[in-house]
């Protein structure tokens, strides 16, 4: 069995005590980080990259990817106890998690969370290790034309889960790309919308944006709401961690159906874990004998979305292993990440890597038995860090963003078009834009212009020869179904409403 | 008569077709290129044109249908939060990480009132002790620390 002596390879990776030691600080920070209020999981990993920087390769992926988890489970503590969703896919857990809390059970929902999200990572990563070797070779059939139409169908996917308006998705992901664009051309060394600055010439990052947009406006908008800090002290009421046989008992459907829910949704490009943890809560909610219970403190309300979000966490690598195409922004800092250490995601990586690929598999695995067996014990110095009041922890969590991208390499006018990229942010959520598409933009924009010149190139400049290929023409036949999908009913919701008025 | 019904989509609207004419127009004197042989602004100049359509349909449908109204800006916490972070990229060549982090401190604690002036030197110094120790004595990434 190929499966098993690869998984025997990464276990003798991730196993090793040096990288047992990177994954168990990697899940305790981020979690840390994670835990404190809006600071989600793409802020969380784009302040901690530097401290990865004087790894190797394996241990500084294997330490992310710990982060990550570890910053997406802080999230649903915060989520639970005070009702402030660090991230998108913690506001369904804040529904039935934090009203549960408040009902003085806060112990079993953080424990159902926790199983719930281990169970889902057992599987997911199961699932990436069985999918990832067929899907390499299946790669290797990939022109720049297939990758080209993969990339759309990840955009557009992103529009139709998008939540709000379509078009002003559609208008984010325009926005992302063509910022993407900005700088030198590498095929013509032409500078592009660079006004002839030279801190352009080399376009922008991902990391500068990403943080302002996520972490600053997040911030921002905190400050605005006031305090932003609840007024009831819940930490108190955490006692014990244990659930009883009956929320078991309710909790364990929810998981098997969030965990389905969440592997699929997330392998989907463009379909972040937000996506499945929403998907989760619809699903426990319409199949629920009693669906008023939702929202009132219902376990199955956090059992499932947390089991989705996790198992969707997952296996969003996926992609990003095989193909190198990030399907979320955690996805493309995790890129960054990979390109800093010198290594080009793709395909390719499996074969020179295997060491690489299967260590950094095994170790989702490990990563998430770290968080049931240390994280658990630890809620309550969690909790603790709740206490602080926000006027003295957010200049602490800008500090770390601001260090964090000053120390990529180390170039004051980052850290500008961070500030900058905060103003942006702010506008975005100022004008109800959501800022999730227009940084998958941002990131598949420049690789996008790349494959369709390339495949362009080869077909000498004739769209419709893109489409012979049956790869090319499956993908982009769902897209242009999709977009179909959602036009149509726009336009007959748009003539209604207009008959009305 | 024309009315504007809703105000965040409308401003969303003009903001896409703003952004694609400035692209277009500082793009004017590059290359198109052919389909086969794509010049640097072929690829931008489309983005650029779907961002116009996209951005008009926007605006003419908030004329159309109603919704949310634009909200007031918070404009003390935007200005020290990104000034605050600008400050820091400024300061930090020259002077080092440990000033650097008192004067982002100082200047985003302003931001949350009634934090008395000794608390926030204290925080500023405390945190800029703490990134000094953290980043520059254990990870030691190679950043200047102090003006010297």
């Amino acid at each position: 069995m190929d499966l098993l002596a690869n998984l025997a390879l990464g276990a003798s990776v991730a196993l090793s005590g040096e990288n047992l030691l990177y994954c168990l600080i990697g899940s305790l920070l981020g979690t840390l980080i994670g835990v404190l209020p809006g600071v989600g999981p793409v802020a969380t990993i784009a302040m901690l990259l530097p401290i990865t920087f004087t790894l190797q390769p394996i241990g500084a992926l294997i330490m992310l990817a710990g982060i990550y988890y570890g910053a997406q489970y802080g999230g649903s503590t915060t989520a639970i106890l005070v009702n402030l969703p660090g991230e998108a896919s913690s506001i369904v857990t804040c529904l039935d998690g934090h009203t549960m809390a408040r009902q003085g059970r806060a112990g079993p929902a953080l424990a159902i969370a926790a199983i719930g999200s281990f169970v889902a990572g057992c599987f997911a990563t199961l699932v990436v290790a069985v999918v990832s070797a067929p899907l390499v070779s299946l790669a290797r059939a990939f022109g720049p034309a297939e990758y080209f139409a993969l990339m759309t169908l990840g955009l557009v996917l992103s529009v139709v889960l998008a939540r709000g308006s379509p078009l002003k998705a559609i208008g984010m992901i325009l926005f992302g790309g063509l910022l993407s664009l900005v700088g030198t051309d590498v095929h013509t060394g032409a500078e592009r919308l660079t006004f002839g600055t030279k801190a352009l010439a080399g376009g922008f990052d991902f990391v500068p944006v990403a943080m302002g947009v996520f972490g600053l406006s997040e911030i921002i908008s905190n400050l605005e709401k006031g305090e932003g800090r609840p007024q009831e002290r819940l930490a108190d009421k955490v006692h014990g961690l244990m659930p009883t046989m009956a929320d078991l008992k309710a909790s364990t459907p929810a998981i098997m159906r969030g965990t389905l829910l969440g592997t699929v949704l997330g392998v989907l490009p463009g379909a972040s874990s937000m996506i499945a943890s929403f998907a989760s809560y619809t699903l426990e909610k319409k199949i629920a004998k009693d669906p008023s219970r939702f929202g009132q403190g219902a376990i199955e309300g956090v059992a499932g979305p947390e089991s989705a979000n996790n198992a969707g966490a997952q296996t969003s690598f996926i992609p990003m292993l095989t193909l190198g195409i990030p399907s979320n922004s955690v996805m493309a800092l995790m890129i960054g990440a990979m390109m800093i250490q010198g290594i080009v995601p793709g395909p390719q990586v499996m074969e020179k890597q295997p060491a690489l690929f299967w260590g950094v598999i095994v170790s989702m695995w490990v990563g998430n038995a770290m968080l049931v067996i240390i994280n658990l014990p630890l809620i309550g110095v969690w909790v603790r860090l709740l206490d602080v009041p926000y006027r003295l922890l957010f200049p602490a969590i800008l500090l770390l963003c601001a260090i964090g991208v000053y120390s990529l390499n180390n170039e004051p006018s980052q850290v500008l078009l961070t500030a900058a990229a905060g103003l942006l942010g702010y506008f975005f959520l100022k004008i109800g834009c959501e800022p999730a598409p227009f940084l998958l933009g941002f990131v598949l924009g420049d690789m996008m212009e790349e494959n369709l010149r390339r495949a362009m190139q080869i077909s000498r400049g004739d769209p419709i020869a893109m489409i012979s290929s049956p790869i090319c023409a499956v993908l982009l036949g769902a897209s242009a179904l999709l977009i179909l999908s959602m036009i149509l009913p726009m336009i007959a919701r748009g003539r209604e409403k207009l008959v009305e008025d | 008569m024309v009315q504007i019904r809703s105000p965040q989509d409308f401003v969303a609207g003009l903001f896409f077709l703003a952004a694609g004419a400035f692209a277009l127009y500082g793009m004017a004197d590059l290359r198109m290129g052919t389909a086969m042989r794509m010049g640097p602004a072929y690829i931008p100049s489309l983005i650029s044109w779907g961002l116009i359509v996209t951005g008009a349909v926007i605006a003419v449908r908030a004329l159309v249908f109603s919704g949310p109204r634009l909200e007031r800006w918070a404009l003390t916490p935007l200005l020290l939060i990104c000034g605050g972070t600008a400050a820091f990229g400024l300061i930090i060549p020259q002077l080092g990480l440990f000033l650097a982090s008192v004067a982002i401190t100082a200047v985003v604690s302003f931001g949350s009132k009634g934090m008395p002036l000794r608390q926030i030197a204290v925080l500023g110094l405390a945190l800029g002790a703490a990134a000094v120790g953290l980043f520059g004595g254990l990870l030691g990434l190679p950043m200047r620390l102090w003006p010297w």
